[in-house]
């Protein structure tokens, strides 16, 4: 069936059907992403200040997608104008360069911005055990008024709970793994040990034997321990050595706050992310961290959680939209080869896709200072 | 029916192509220039977020006048400075400033709601679950 008014005004509204279509898409767009905003908001305000970090995304990295973006909103309108001037050539430059823009967006926060996160180790400790942390977070509860820190007055305000960092990854493959399980007691681990021992019907004891093997991998990881575990004659020693391995964490470079809590460079926005620093010997116990530690991904905090919700929306759709500059770049029917058919219909598909363009450039200029900057 | 609308097309082309192309110039040069404030607003939003306004006291001084303090500041000028280039984006890109009332019109619904959920947050201040954050202010 042939849409009307794909180019010609349709005589009630005064406008091809496209227009007003895309722009009432984009009218409920800003609804949507306008409620991400607003729980954004929400949770922004009602968080504990300490629990809002600052600092954890690249600023310049972001800084650059910010530019890449809306250099690709001057290209699609230049490619845009091109077409109404029947250049067939500028068009489909000025297009793929919108286009490889807006892949340079997604390849950045896809293979850099996105697995940056899933590297760096995070964890807040309870208030309860602050206290033994106090070398990474120093808060000054037992401190009293006026002592001087490392040449700096100690801070006032709100406690600081959370410590960042790198695992040695190098020396322990599955350390990232193993840090992100919750604490387990001996007991559990009995438990599980004993899954399937006494167990007469063999079909039992075979789907016991199955969640016992799947629930190690899952509690232990390390795959020696696992091993040692199995074996006939397991020790007390090594059983307690295994356990004390799974409900620790090692770092081995901490954040720059945790390295210098009391630095009143920490409380300052910075361009250049910091440099991790060095530690030699930063145990933490899993008992003292509240749930969710590991890498920075959603479960860690509300922080994190909004940002891989809004910006991973808005990735999409870069994605959507370089999905239909492609399509209309190749020399397909629906594509460049309109221009020798209805180079007018071409037009109006590249303005209405311009326009969601626009909308997702519009929206990126909100993420970015709200998540980089503020 | 698309046939039918080029062919319309084509014959407004040759009608008035030279005086077109002309004024498609000064167009292009209008989105340079878009383009190029929404560049230097992008610089200007990120040197803000590490400008101190707490120790310049002519901003203390406005901005205490409406309740605002600290990053706060940061924040509200922040977002005022992205809300001027999106209306840079929506007004030329978007061709706003010259398009017919059918599109801005329900346009203005859309902003509105938008408004009235980015205020939803003033309820938790209105009616504060006690022992929460909201409590205390």
């Amino acid at each position: 069936m042939e849409i009307p008014y794909t180019v010609r005004p349709r005589p009630d509204t005064g406008l091809a059907n496209p227009k007003l279509g895309i722009w009432l898409f984009l009218a409920s767009e800003v609804m949507l992403f306008g409620g991400l905003f607003a729980g954004y908001i929400f949770m922004r305000l009602g968080s504990d200040p300490w629990m809002w970090p600052k600092g954890w995304l690249n600023v310049p990295v972001g800084t650059f997608n910010t530019f890449v973006l809306i250099a690709s909103s001057v290209t699609v309108i230049l490619s845009w104008e091109a077409l109404k001037m029947r250049k067939l050539f500028a068009y489909k430059c000025w297009l793929f360069v919108t286009f490889m823009c807006g892949l340079l967006f997604l390849t950045i926060k896809l293979s850099y911005e996105w697995p940056a996160k899933s590297h760096h180790f995070g964890a807040y400790v309870h208030k309860e055990a602050a206290e033994k942390y106090e070398a990474q977070l120093g808060n000054d509860s037992h401190l009293q008024d006026g002592v001087m820190v490392d040449g700096h007055e100690k801070r006032k305000g709100f406690p600081r709970l959370f410590i960042g960092g790198h695992l040695d990854m190098d020396h322990d493959k599955d350390a990232m793994t193993s840090a992100s399980v919750p604490f387990v007691p001996e007991a559990n681990l009995d438990a599980v040990l004993a899954l399937g021992k006494d167990e007469k019907d063999p079909v039992k004891k075979a789907k016991l034997l199955h969640t016992r093997e799947v629930t190690l991998k899952g509690i232990v990881v390390r795959e020696a321990d696992i091993a040692a575990l199995n074996k006939d004659g397991l020790d007390a020693k090594t059983k307690s050595e295994i356990l004390h391995r799974m409900n620790t964490i090692h770092l081995h470079a901490v954040d720059a706050e945790n390295a210098k809590p009391y630095d009143p460079d920490n409380d300052k926005a910075h361009f250049w992310p910091r440099d991790q620093v060095p530690v030699e010997h930063l145990v933490l116990d899993k008992k003292d961290l509240n749930h969710g530690h590991g890498p920075l991904v959603p479960k860690l905090n509300t922080y994190l959680a909004t940002y891989f919700m809004i910006t991973g929306l808005h990735g999409a759709h870069v994605l959507a939209g370089c999905i239909c500059f492609i399509y209309f770049w190749l020399p397909i029917k629906g594509g460049a080869k309109l221009f020798h058919t209805n180079p007018e219909q071409l037009c109006n598909r590249i303005e209405v896709s311009g326009l969601f363009w626009h909308l997702v450039d519009l929206i990126w200029i909100f993420v970015f200072p709200i998540f980089y900057l503020l | 029916m698309s046939d039918h609308s080029a062919t319309a097309d084509h014959k407004a082309d040759s009608h008035g192509h030279d005086a077109e192309h002309g004024s498609m110039f000064a167009h292009v040069k209008v989105y340079l220039v878009i383009g190029f404030l929404l560049f230097f607003f992008t610089g200007i939003t990120v040197a803000l977020s590490y400008f101190d306004f707490d120790k310049i006291g002519i901003f203390v001084w406005a901005f205490d006048k409406i309740g605002v303090h600290g990053a706060a500041i940061n924040m509200v000028i922040g977002l005022s400075v992205a809300t001027f280039k999106v209306c840079l984006v929506g007004a030329w890109f978007m061709h706003l400033k010259q398009e017919k009332a059918v599109i801005w019109r329900p346009l203005l619904f859309t902003f509105f709601f938008v408004a009235a959920l980015f205020l939803l947050f003033l309820l938790a201040y209105a009616d504060p679950i006690p022992g929460s954050l909201h409590w205390h202010h």
